[in-house]
């Protein structure tokens, strides 16, 4: 029995990610992404493209929204049965009201910022896929180290790995990105599918109500 | 004695049966939690954590749902405001002990 006041805490924000269903949607989203940036290259010159950007706005804004409804509705059907239910802490109204407003700020910013660079393809433009790996490499080590969850170190060198060798491969323009998100994609669903392969064989599904109800 | 090591003696005992104050400590840390995860969490059996539940929701410091998720059964369990005063009092408490406890051993 655990007697560690703090632990039960940080056991229960590691449950979010325990079952690999996280990277499994954090994977969707990526797959999203590169069909996007594939489309995009593809249809650089048709009206399409002004329509897509206006798409990727709402795919980065909306993105972390994805990911958490995803990854709420695998682990509904797959891991709550299993090992039990939990809801997380809600912030006190004003605050996560803020919190809200401050997230969907920054990434209508950063959204828009992104489209016009990707649109406009200035000087420095291949190195999108390193700053991208970099970026997405530091958010993947962050929750690694704040969970406590090792696999997830790999996960964030792969994803430097990947935005590194993209900038220098000499891929037509556009291209990159896409290889990028989808090699990231497949990463994550290689280290999703095997971390819920292994969860539910260690953790059948109950054959009576869990609490005999 | 000192007036904090006193204060041992009048920790709340329903909060401070290791049992119990594990159940507690997992709640006090999520908005709510079914009986499968706090069984998980605290290595108890079903009949040990159905009793110490009933304790405490006798005392008003955790609410028990009876729901269904689908058509599985589902007990929620959730801490009251006077449950989470409780044991913010009772977490003081043993933090004022163990802090004079040490000064006393650093004095001695």
């Amino acid at each position: 029995m655990n007697h560690d006041l703090k632990e039960p805490g940080l056991r229960a924000a590691r449950y979010w990610y325990v079952d690999g269903t996280f990277e499994l949607a954090f994977g969707g989203l990526c797959l999203l992404l590169a069909v996007y940036f594939y489309a995009q290259a593809s249809l650089a010159d048709s009206w399409m493209a002004g329509l897509l950007s206006g798409l990727l706005v709402l795919v980065l804004i909306g993105g972390g929204y994805l990911v958490n409804r995803l990854t709420r509705a695998l682990k509904e059907r797959l891991t709550y049965p299993r090992t039990g239910f939990v809801s997380y802490q809600r912030e006190p109204g004003k605050r996560r009201g803020l919190r809200i407003v401050v997230t969907f700020a920054a990434s209508a910013l950063s959204a828009g910022l992104l489209v016009l660079f990707v649109a406009g393809r200035p000087n420095g433009f291949e190195l999108m896929p390193g700053v991208t790996g970099l970026i997405f490499g530091a958010v993947i080590a962050l929750i690694g180290y704040r969970t406590a969850l090792p696999r997830f170190y790999p996960l964030a060198a792969l994803s430097l790995v990947f935005g590194a060798g993209l900038s220098v491969s000499g891929l037509s323009e556009g291209l990159e990105l896409a290889a990028f998100y989808g090699a990231l994609s497949l990463v994550l669903f290689t280290f999703g599918g095997v971390t819920l392969w292994r969860y539910l064989r260690h953790n059948p599904a109950p054959a009576e109500a869990p609490d005999g109800h | 004695m000192g007036t904090k090591l006193r204060s041992l003696a009048e920790v709340n005992r329903l909060i401070h049966e290791p049992s119990r104050s594990v159940i507690l400590a997992v709640l006090f840390a999520v908005e709510s939690a079914d009986f499968l995860y706090l069984q998980r969490e605290t290595g108890l059996t079903k009949g040990n954590l159905s009793v110490h539940l009933s304790r405490l929701e006798e005392a008003g410091y955790i609410s028990i749902e009876k729901t269904y998720r689908g058509k599985i059964p589902l007990t929620l369990c959730r801490m009251t405001e006077e449950g989470r005063e409780a044991f913010k009092d009772y977490r003081k408490q043993l933090q004022q002990f163990v802090e004079q406890t040490t000064l006393n051993r650093r004095r001695q």
